[in-house]
């Protein structure tokens, strides 16, 4: 068994002997309910009844669901609200239907029943969590998005970024990992399409990827500026309320789940056979009047083998050293085919009492990853205790503790880069490429070494987090909440460096160079957050009509964070990695920032009759940010709302109309979301000079940066328009909302000035930036047939960026202009290839091409759009005015972003499908998983690469039948060659090659079965479930795209596009219990 | 009461914070430019990050093998990589937006130095070999820019965002030159002696020598740049060549009178003096080593320049045009092309390494030389150098079958190793055997008298081969030294020592760029050796043959020679964005 499977099994272990005291301690309980209920009388008599079902005003009610209770014998009322059905005496039927509340009947000695059923305002009534508060959903006027448990629930994601990917219309621009779809992979997204959301867990700043999916009970997204203006100095670019579970009074509820899922790769590429690879890689250097790369020797060898694969690999070298192989690997499978393992198990404890209620609960995350050599994996623990207890009548005081515990290990790699080189290396690796010498020793060019046995890079992290909170009620309209919240999270990163090795051929086993020196390097970072909000709130009816809310509060922040670490090298025993075991150079450096903010706030809020609703929120910030003088800024914003579904007009029209809602909003925010400092000068000091002087690296120092002491606040500006809508008795619901943000003072990109200044520029507010965009969300529900419900939900939300006023008078194209399309992609025009030696011979001795290569030109390379009439291909001078041949011929900004939700439940059976996608999206893909061909040693062939330009016969050897690299003339891809200098003729960002990077995606597809009650009810469990969930099963792409890769993955990689982790697919089964 | 106590308490909280002081963050681990510069320790703190920028070994194929590959990647007459042609030679780098060469953060650093030397209370008596240091660095850094750009624009302070000066126009790079020369003799003035210089690190740190040799450099680089490039677009209107020349030989002389720390090294081995002068971990106790970078796998600080010279090339393959150059054991020059027609291969080689001057034999690997005797032996055997790697691919290839040998250590414990092995060899920045070449060019050029018996005689006494004699012309000169232009015999014979003595240094590309030496690139093809399959048995060997049965490795990049032009190609092209952006600056000739 391996460390690892140790590891797995024992935390298993622990987690169910957890569940086995749950289930005895319930026992316990459940016993005690038995006893109650062997006492009551069971009569047996039933008899058939007959009824109807109406509303409030007797209107017949039809479809609705009748069942005896405690029973799975229902029914369904028919087109006239009728029904009849057998029932025990003296027993209870539960009556519900969509938009109604559930009600309770009993059946007595009558035959005939009218069960009156009352609508059900929860829709209405619903309580949506809002900054500082909150509010009724009828009542809101800022563009605020829900969505709970139910949303997201049994999702076998990781990390809760995963989750939310399309659930919420307006939570756009997801993107992928740092790596990709690495283990325990941390989406980025942002509110409305720019910069970063301030997320706020039970009302305390958090990583909400450190949290436990399964122990959120809602998110509320603020997206306008009147939603978060509440929280000014940070939440410029939107809130991501979290609402974690809590306990309600009532006996304790137990919950389980485990879930175990089983992960493939999705849209891996397809390295073609080792022969097709020579072939093409001969061909490349020939095309470029190289020798041929491959010889013909090696070449029947590579033939010879994939004939007889018990062949020896390699050959060995007169060198003594082994050649690099006439294999037939398939390096992405060797490494990534298979299924990778993850789960994840949770309990919750909750509960209540007059006193107090509590929530307790532990949950564990695994991702075990898909790479088969090395260690890739994640693994998260999550414990969380929140009490509420009640001091007196007029005083609550509750406490949440969290700790979050998460440990990521991935291979350390060759020492040259790390975990990015990864994919890079195997991509690079040609299937000719032996795994093993014939001593039987993996060979290092396998890159396996470097990936299983090199070191890992281990960072653990423990972050605890406490909030003591309270609230006082002096009146029954004044309350005073003050809360304090501290975090402090504790990171401990280490990479080891091992020394690896590979064989001679007389079995000498020497060192991979870049594996030396060994080596370990730690460091140890401790963040420490404070943060206290002081609040106080008043509100105030007036003869039930005039209804006023007001609050005043401060809130205050600050972090400190230390980093401590340092690196030895020449380990003594590699199994043995640690500073007091390594005897090399040391290098030890520190890190020490801190930052605070202070902001006071007021919130006023009127309306009249719930029907126009006022709200303005201000706030003042300070921010330690920014020079004295510089720090305060003041964010107001307002909001009006009008119920026209409350107004007698619209009452008397529309009969249907549940609400019908207007909302509109304006208001700032500000963003002091910048690197502290950059009005200082500050030198830099550094260890460890690349040369040596009396013996030993000296410390230096270097120059200090430029500066801008006019450095503030970037401000937005918001206004929504939004329209809430609900009919036929809530069954159908719709939101929309267009606004547009002003991004003011913008924090834009460095000002395009000469090199000559030396140095980098610091951040300024030197732009303006328009956001316009659009949400909706439409949903219907229903009942339909006998135990039949159904939902479907669709969001399709858009928006684009524009700067408006940016300091570039010369428009040049390499920073940001008056007028920009943010994303907008610039290139040159493809006008095919060229087909003729005449053709390729002109452009060679005219030049025309002469600005991508000046050589010959041949037949097979690309021929690109003279478009402004100057002679030859060229860049102009760079600017928007005179780009040269280039235009805008694309826009990498993710538009339409679409999600389906949609599911039924039938029986004891639930179906839910959610689809997500990307309506339109262009990709400007470059390097070698796009195109293929590269520098020589820097191919990756696919099969898709393998439609190039051949405009004459590959020979194939005689000895063998092989159909493969015939004449190709219309191919996809241009001439390759095996220099980036030739290359570059074909290889520019031209219109022929944008990839359209639109999809849709079944993101997850989940089946679900419930017990019935009455063997539940057995064996004293309130719930059994067992269900089915798989996410990212199906993929649908363009005809446009032309990656062998996930159109998500394709242009993510730190070495070039596509060479990241790559999209999975995951199935998994899991069981959720309650007792 | 109680509910009112609670208010007050929180009340009192909330005014314990609210305070100004509470946004006062100031850097814990940074120190301002405004405290800095306040110990004489802080100048030498400073200064010392520059050494970093001096060129040596590194990683990447161009750097595997440090000064010793410039040649060939940069490009020149003398060396190729691998199959494919050089792009300045061959005239194919294109005109871009970017331009990593257009880079000026150097500039700006050392121009910090002086801003705050003008304001410091720290005694210059107490900086002045930093100062020292700081004028000296500041010549470098503009030399590469010259060399690169030819005019410049000159920075005296460090530019802000709203500075006039950020849109300034180039300065004729004769002016550069002369500031760059004023530079260094601060640089002189303010820099120890060698001798001095034990407890600042001796010959690894700058010193009055390295100055005055680098001041050899560039008065002698400019001087010959404005004479041979007279009256072309690359030429400085009024030119005064010989100002530069003489300066050039005064700071050359300056060095050779006796008084400084400088020498050749010569244990009268004629067979491996010369190699050794490149090969060792420790210059310290080498005169002829002005300055250098001292390495140590120890102190993280290795490089893996002794296999990349040893059993892998770097993809470097040195030329006919090189190996013509060296004249025979009696200092007469030799029937090249009748040696090869005689001679193949492996016996070329050898016969080739016995016939000339030993310092061939220290630079080529030739069959049966030794390549390693250390831990990589095989069997306990040491190795020997057998055959080029012809047959090799990637970082192990040789295409001409004069495989670069220049500074290799066989019995260091990394030579023959494999490639990632780092071992300790130093990088030489500055060896005095060129300061003895730039006087005898510079004096020649001058038209005076060269001092043969204190300059070149020297080095060619250490090599074993007779005196200096420009009058032993070699009939087949215009084959691999025809300028294009005429030149006394004395001039060739010096330029002919030059390449000898200093090949594979990285002088070769910027000599024939300051002497306008095109005539020996444009049009035509580097040539190796005269191959013999019988070498190599039934393994087939992918290079091209030329007529004469030479190899050809270019013969398919380059089917009618490098497309050098003339015009063009002397000069770096400024950014596209940078002109855009300042209109004022003018782009170099034959880039518009």
């Amino acid at each position: 068994m391996t460390k690892k499977s140790i590891r797995l099994t024992s935390m298993s272990l622990v987690l169910t002997l957890m569940m086995m005291n749950m289930f005895f301690f319930t026992e316990k309980l459940a016993a005690k309910d038995e006893m109650v209920t062997k006492s009551l009388i069971f009569q047996n008599r039933t008899k058939e009844i007959a009824g109807v079902i109406t509303d409030n005003d007797n209107i017949p009610i039809p479809g609705a669901n009748i069942i005896v209770e405690g029973t799975t014998t229902g029914t369904i009322s028919d087109s006239e609200g009728k029904f009849t059905l057998t029932v025990p005496i003296n027993s209870h039927v539960l009556v519900s239907f969509i938009g109604f509340e559930t009600e309770r009947f009993l059946i007595d000695e009558k035959n005939d029943y009218v069960f009156h059923l009352t609508e059900d305002s929860e829709l209405l009534e619903e309580v949506i969590v809002t900054g500082y508060g909150t509010k009724k959903k009828v009542n809101l006027t800022g563009a605020i998005d829900v969505i709970n448990e139910e949303t997201f629930k049994d999702r076998p994601a990781t990390t809760v970024s995963q989750i939310l990917q399309g659930q919420v219309p307006g939570l756009t621009g997801f993107q992928t990992g740092q790596y990709g779809f690495e283990p325990g992979a941390v989406m980025s997204f942002n509110i409305r399409g720019q910069g970063n959301a301030y997320v706020l867990v039970d009302g305390i700043e958090k990583d909400l990827n450190q949290i436990n999916p399964s122990d959120i009970e809602s998110i509320s997204v603020l997206k306008d500026a009147a939603a978060s203006a509440i929280y000014g100095a940070r939440a410029a670019y939107g809130v991501i309320l979290i609402t974690t579970k809590s306990g309600l009074k009532g006996k304790p509820k137990i919950s389980l789940n485990a879930q175990t899922s089983a992960v493939k790769a999705i849209r891996m590429p397809r390295m073609v056979d080792s022969y097709m690879n020579v072939l093409a890689i001969n061909e490349a250097a020939i095309n470029g009047g190289q020798t041929q790369p491959i010889k013909d020797e090696r070449i029947d060898r590579i033939i010879a083998f994939q004939q007889d694969r018990t062949l020896p690999e390699t050959i060995a070298l007169p060198n003594g050293n082994w050649e690099a192989g006439n294999a037939d690997y398939d390096w992405f499978d060797e490494y990534f085919g298979g299924l990778g393992l993850r789960n994840q198990q949770n309990v919750q404890v909750s509960g209540g009492s007059d006193i107090a209620n509590y929530y307790f609960s532990v949950g564990h995350t695994y991702d075990g990853g898909i790479l088969n050599y090395g260690t890739d994996d994640y693994r998260r623990l999550n414990l969380t205790t929140k009490i509420d207890a009640n001091l007196a009548k007029w005083w609550t005081f509750s406490a949440n503790t969290y700790f979050d515990r998460s440990e990521r290990e991935n291979p350390n790699y060759d020492n040259q880069g790390g975990y990015e080189l990864l994919m890079h290396q195997i991509a690079r690796t040609p299937p000719y490429q032996a795994m093993k010498s014939p001593n039987g020793i993996y060979t290092i060019q396998s890159k396996i070494p470097w990936a299983r046995d090199a070191g890992t890079e281990k960072n653990l992290g423990n972050t605890f987090t406490e909030k003591l909170a309270t609230k006082i009620n002096f009146t029954k309209n004044w309350k005073l909440n003050a809360d304090i919240s501290f975090r402090l999270e504790n990171w401990n990163w280490e990479s080891v460096d091992k020394t690896v090795y590979e064989d001679k051929v007389d079995g000498t086993l020497v060192v991979s160079g870049s594996t030396v020196p060994s080596g370990v390097s730690k460091n140890q970072t401790s963040k420490i957050y404070l943060s206290t909000n002081v609040y106080t709130t008043f509100d105030q009816s007036i003869k039930d009509e005039h209804n006023f809310h007001v609050m005043l509060g401060t809130q205050l922040e600050e972090a400190k964070d230390q980093m401590i670490g340092g690196s030895k090298k020449n380990l003594i025993s590699e199994n043995v990695p640690s500073f007091s075991t390594s005897t090399g150079e040391i290098t030890l450096d520190d890190a020490l920032s801190h930052w605070s903010t202070m902001g006071y706030f007021v919130r006023f809020g009127y309306d009249y009759l719930e029907k126009y609703l006022f709200e303005v929120n201000a706030r003042t910030d300070g921010t330690s940010k920014f020079a004295e003088g510089r720090r305060w800024g003041i964010f107001p914003s307002f909001s009006l709302g009008w119920n026209l579904a409350k107004e007698r007009f619209m009452q008397d029209a529309m009969k249907n109309i549940n609400m019908f809602k207007l909302r509109l909003s304006w208001g700032q925010l500000g963003n002091q979301n910048v690197s502290a400092y950059q009005d200082l000068p500050l030198m830099g000091t550094n260890s460890n000079l690349s040369w040596i002087i009396l013996g030993a690296r000296p410390d230096y120092t270097t120059a200090p940066n430029l500066i801008n002491p006019l450095l503030t606040w970037e401000t937005s500006e918001t206004s929504n328009l939004g329209l809430d809508l609900s009919a036929l008795n809530n069954r159908l619901t719709f939101s929309g909302d267009i606004y547009q943000r002003m991004t003011r003072n913008r924090l834009g990109p460095a000002e395009a000035i000469p090199n000559v200044i030396g140095a980098s520029l610091p951040r300024a507010n030197n732009s303006t930036m328009r956001t316009k965009g659009w949400e909706v969300s439409l949903g219907w529900s229903n009942h339909t047939s006998y135990r039949l419900s159904y939902f479907v939900k669709v969001m399709l939300s858009d928006y684009q960026n524009e700067i408006t006023r940016y300091n570039n008078p010369t428009k040049i194209l390499t920073t940001d202009y008056e007028g920009k399309k943010v994303g907008e992609i610039w290139g040159y025009v493809t006008d095919g290839f060229i087909l003729t030696q005449e053709d390729a011979d002109e452009i060679t001795n005219n030049g025309t091409q002469k600005q991508f290569y000046g050589g010959a030109w041949n037949v097979g390379d690309i021929r690109y759009k003279d478009l402004d009439g100057v002679a030859g291909i060229t860049t102009g001078d760079n600017t928007v005015n005179n780009p040269g041949d280039r235009r805008v011929i694309g826009n990498s900004t993710p538009r339409y972003q679409f999600g389906l939700n949609t599911g039924l439940e039938y029986k004891n059976f639930n179906l839910a499908v959610f689809f997500q996608g990307i309506g339109k999206r262009d990709l400007a893909l470059e390097g070698n998983m796009f195109w293929g061909f590269a520098n020589s040693g820097q191919e990756s062939l696919y099969k898709e690469h393998m439609d190039y330009f051949r405009d004459r016969e590959v020979e194939i050897r005689n000895d063998i039948q092989y159909v493969g690299l015939g004449i190709n003339t219309d191919a996809y891809f241009p001439k390759p060659y095996r220099t980036n200098a030739l290359n570059s003729k074909n290889q520019q960002i031209q219109s022929g090659y944008i990839q359209d990077g639109s999809y849709l995606r079944l993101k997850n597809l989940q089946f679900g079965y419930t017990f019935p009650k009455k063997w539940t009810d057995n064996i004293h469990f309130s719930n059994i479930r067992i269900y089915f969930s798989g996410d990212n099963i199906l993929t649908f792409t363009s005809k446009n795209f032309h990656s062998p890769l996930d159109p998500e993955t394709a242009n993510v990689g730190r070495k070039g596009d596509g060479k990241s982790y790559f999209s999975q697919a995951v199935y998994s089964i899991g069981i959720d219990l309650q007792f | 009461m109680k509910k009112i106590i609670l208010l007050l308490a929180v009340t009192a909280t909330i005014g314990f914070w609210s305070c100004e002081d509470y946004l006062d963050r100031p850097p814990l681990d940074r120190i301002g430019n405004d405290s800095y510069w306040s110990t004489a320790t802080d100048f030498m703190n400073y200064t010392l990050q520059f050494y970093s920028k001096f060129p040596s070994f590194g990683g990447g194929a161009a750097n595997y093998t440090g000064i010793f590959g410039y040649d060939a990647f940069n490009g020149s007459d003398h060396a190729i990589t691998g199959t494919i042609p050089n792009s300045t030679l061959n005239g194919t780098n294109t005109l871009l937006a970017t331009n990593s060469n257009w880079n000026w953060s150097n500039i700006r650093s050392i121009n910090i130095f002086f801003e705050n030397l003008a304001k410091t209370n720290v005694p210059l008596s107490d900086i002045k070999h930093f100062i020292g240091e700081a004028h000296f660095f500041k010549a470098w850094f503009y030399f590469e820019k010259v060399q690169t750009f030819g005019d410049v624009p000159w920075f005296t302070n460090t530019l802000q965002m709203n500075s006039e000066e950020l849109y300034r126009p180039r300065d004729s790079r004769n002016i550069v030159v002369d500031s760059i020369l004023f530079h260094l003799d601060k640089a002189i003035e303010n820099l120890s002696k060698l001798s001095d210089m034990t407890s600042l690190g001796g010959s690894n740190r700058l010193s009055k020598e390295a100055a005055l040799a680098f001041k050899s450099r560039v008065a002698l680089f400019e001087g010959t740049w404005e004479k041979y490039h007279n009256g072309t677009a690359f030429g400085v209107p009024n030119a005064d060549w010989n100002k530069y020349f003489r300066i050039a030989v005064e700071a050359a002389e300056e060095l050779m009178n006796g008084n400084y720390k400088v020498g050749i090294y010569n244990k009268s081995k004629p067979a491996e003096d010369y190699a050794y002068v490149f090969s060792q971990e420790d210059f310290s106790s080498v005169n002829e080593i002005i300055l250098w970078k001292q390495f140590s796998v120890d102190l993280g600080l290795g490089n893996q320049f002794q296999p990349f010279v040893s059993g892998f090339t770097a993809t470097i393959g040195l030329t006919e045009n090189l190996a013509r150059n060296y004249l025979s054991k009696n200092g007469e020059p030799i029937n090249y092309d009748e040696l090869i027609s005689t001679q193949k291969g492996k016996a070329f080689l050898i016969a080739l390494g016995d016939a000339v001057d030993a310092r061939l034999s220290q630079t080529i690997w030739i069959p049966g030389a030794l390549l390693s005797d250390n831990i990589h032996n095989v069997n306990g055997q040491p190795k020997y150098f057998s055959n080029p790697a012809l047959n090799q691919s990637g970082n192990g290839f040789n295409g001409t079958g004069f495989q670069m040998r220049k500074g290799v250590n066989p019995y260091s414990a990394t030579a023959g190793g494999p490639t990632g092995t780092l071992g300790n060899t130093g990088g030489i920045i500055f060896r005095f055997a060129e300061v003895l070449l730039n006087y005898a060019e510079a004096k020649a050029e001058l038209g005076e008298p060269v001092d043969y018996n204190k300059s070149l005689n020297i080095l060619r006494r250490r090599a074993g081969m007779p005196n200096f004699n420009k009058d032993n012309v070699d009939p087949n000169r215009s084959s691999y030294a025809d300028f294009g232009y005429t030149l006394t015999n004395e001039l060739y014979e010096i330029r002919r020592e030059r390449a000898v003595e200093l090949a594979t240094e990285g002088f070769r590309t910027m000599d024939l760029f300051r002497w306008a030496g095109h005539n020996l690139i444009k049009g035509k093809r580097p040539k190796g050796y005269p191959f013999s399959q019988t070498d190599w048995g039934t393994t087939k060997i992918n290079i091209p043959i030329d007529e004469s049965g030479r190899l050809d490795p270019l013969k398919k990049g380059l089917p009618s020679g490098y497309g050098f032009n003339p015009n063009r190609d002397y000069l770096d092209y400024i950014p596209i964005n940078e002109i855009t952006l300042n209109s004022k600056l003018e782009q170099n000739p034959g880039w518009e």
